[in-house]
């Protein structure tokens, strides 16, 4: 009998060891995914910077703010990077940068074209005395949306244009303390980075 | 001199062990699920440790549940749906002349079972078959004339005519 049983067991895995190959893949995708969506990082843990340019360091970017915003419980960096001169800079900006981005680095040149208002905070008074006091400014219909940035701050990640460029606080960010649609004073990463790169 | 197999006890046996095998099975399975959730809930922001134990946990189930499913619980399986089938199945009953005994077991309905040659007798007519029984020791010399009943072609009735 034992015979018997070592060949069909032999026999099993000669012509089922394609379905135990799949089912381990299968479950290591869905098992990473379950893991993936029940601890993914809550959005104040995260920040997304959108660069208009060419982001020529991003492992020292992301080890450099996790350094410097480590009490601020900051846990990954993203930065999504796209050339004013490339054809698609326009779809970038719009799809991913609008919708995911805390932080927008945009050059004055491209500034006209855009409706501002559509994505960016409005840096109202109070924000500007308590952040961004003494800084320069960028200003559309007389609101004030936009902080210079200090490139001599960033030149070692990214390529930025040969000109002004400015930072944007997406409105629809949960890093910008008071002013998300959840409110927390202590969530500000992107008001902090904005402060910190700013001139 | 008679040869009979005890089907209601067979079946009897075999539907326990399938109810056993079924029972084990479950809770196999919930201990597998329950370490699985917890593995998830009790996790952090860090789960790399977790996921690996979790996913080396699940992929050892799996397997073992196709093997278990495509072997041990199908051969208990077919048994059963054997000996169930016994009482309403379609039974061949016949004269025959008892040839050999194979020595070798095989495989056959979730049962192992010995090959026997034996020649069906009818009027002038002689036809050589293979049937199969569950006992290698049947009680009879060969050559023997026997009345006989099969249930898919395994022998579960035999005496001498």
């Amino acid at each position: 009998m034992n015979s018997i049983k070592k060949n069909r067991i032999k026999n099993n895995m000669r012509y089922m060891w394609p379905v135990y190959l799949v089912s381990a893949v299968v479950i290591a995708i869905i098992l990473n995914v379950i893991f993936g969506i029940v601890h993914k990082l809550p959005a104040y843990k995260t920040l997304t910077i959108f660069v208009s340019g060419e982001v020529t360091d991003s492992k020292g970017l992301q080890k450099d703010l996790l350094e410097k915003y480590q009490d601020k419980e900051l846990k990954s960096v993203t930065t999504i990077s796209a050339k004013p001169n490339e054809g698609h800079y326009n779809t970038k900006l719009t799809v991913p940068g609008y919708s995911s981005a805390d932080v927008l680095i945009i050059p004055i040149s491209k500034l006209n074209n855009l409706d501002i208002g559509y994505f960016a905070l409005d840096l109202k008074d109070e924000l500007i005395t308590s952040f961004y006091s003494g800084y320069t400014l960028y200003s559309q219909k007389e609101v004030n949306y936009g902080i210079k940035i200090n490139k001599e701050l960033v030149k070692s990640y990214m390529n930025l244009p040969n000109e002004d460029c400015y930072m944007f606080l997406n409105g629809g960010s949960q890093n910008i303390g008071e002013y998300a649609n959840k409110p927390n004073k202590d969530h500000d990463l992107a008001l902090q980075l904005v402060k910190d790169w700013g001139i | 001199m008679n040869y009979q197999m005890d089907v209601s006890k067979e079946y009897q046996t075999a539907r326990k062990s399938l109810f056993t095998l079924s029972l084990l099975f479950s809770l196999l399975f919930s201990v597998v699920l329950i370490a699985d959730v917890l593995l998830v809930v009790l996790a952090n922001e860090d789960y790399l440790v977790n996921l690996i134990i979790s996913i080396v946990i699940s992929i050892l189930f799996v397997w073992f549940a196709i093997y278990f499913f495509s072997n041990i619980f199908n051969d208990v399986n077919e048994k059963y749906l054997f000996y169930r089938g016994y009482e309403s199945g379609l039974k061949e009953e016949g004269e025959v002349e008892l040839v050999s005994i194979d020595d070798e077991l095989s495989y056959m309905n979730g049962l192992y079972v010995y090959a026997v040659s034996v020649r069906y007798i009818n009027g002038l007519e002689r036809i050589d078959k293979i049937i199969y029984s569950v006992n290698k020791d049947l009680g009879f010399r060969v050559g023997s004339k026997l009345s006989i009943t099969t249930y898919r072609r395994i022998l579960t009735k035999a005496r001498l005519h």
